[in-house]
């Protein structure tokens, strides 16, 4: 099992690998085991940057789309992410890590108050809500 | 039935989408950003009967033209059986 680095370990690495030519020699690309899984990771807004790099980092592609949701109805971003099955529970321990469950505040109207006094209440926003599909087929043209 | 999720680059976009929907594909596109340097891209999701998939990916091959910069890929192509399909 790899161990976690912090993000700016992460940083760093992800910029090595930027240094490097896009191109990669065909033998190392043909090395890779095969996508045979689409992983759907919902992770909230704040939380995509260090989520993508870890992803990124593990050199696996990420596709980011926008999206929202949940129950305060808030931005959060969708990652699509192919990955070989060995793959799978690394990729999740990640977003487990990086993607953390927060407290936020609604202000809800004190009830049996004459005047709308705002009240802060406290929602636990969740972390990341991940989907694993199987893929049956994945090309890359 | 299958669903195929293939993410294009943005300009090939037009000319994929009319190709389906020429060929009687339904597509939905969504936008989406990463992969190919972290620029924009678009995903289209396809749903298509079995039989279907391998002619979905020929117009998807054709109607992608293969960028200058090399190392970057025309489209990534995932097909995912479906269990339930319904058009309302």
């Amino acid at each position: 099992m790899q161990e976690f680095h912090s993000p700016e370990e992460i940083r760093s690495q992800v910029r090595e690998g930027d240094s490097t030519p896009p191109t990669q020699p065909a033998g190392e690309e043909g090395s890779r085991p095969p996508v045979r899984m689409l992983m759907l990771a919902i992770v909230q807004y704040q939380d995509q940057k260090k989520a993508v790099q870890v992803l990124d980092s593990m050199g696996l592609t990420v596709i980011r789309l926008a999206s929202s949701g949940a129950f305060l109805g808030r931005r959060n971003v969708t990652l699509m992410v192919g990955l070989p099955p060995e793959q799978l529970e690394e990729a999740v321990k990640a977003i487990h890590q990086y993607c953390h469950q927060r407290v936020e505040y609604v202000s809800t109207p004190l009830e049996g108050a004459p005047m709308p006094i705002p009240l802060a209440t406290p929602i636990t926003v969740g972390g990341a809500t991940v989907f694993t599909l199987e893929v049956d087929r994945f090309e890359e043209l | 039935m299958k669903m195929i999720i293939a993410i294009i680059r943005d300009s090939d976009n037009e000319s994929v989408s009319q190709a389906l929907v020429t060929n009687s594909f339904r597509v939905t596109r969504i936008a989406s950003t990463g992969g190919f340097l972290r620029r924009g891209s678009s995903t289209l999701m396809i749903g298509v009967e079995d039989e279907k998939v391998d002619a979905a990916i020929q117009v998807i091959k054709e109607n992608t033209t293969s960028p200058e910069e090399s190392g970057t890929k025309r489209a990534t192509l995932f097909v995912i059986p479906v269990e339930h399909y319904t058009q309302v």
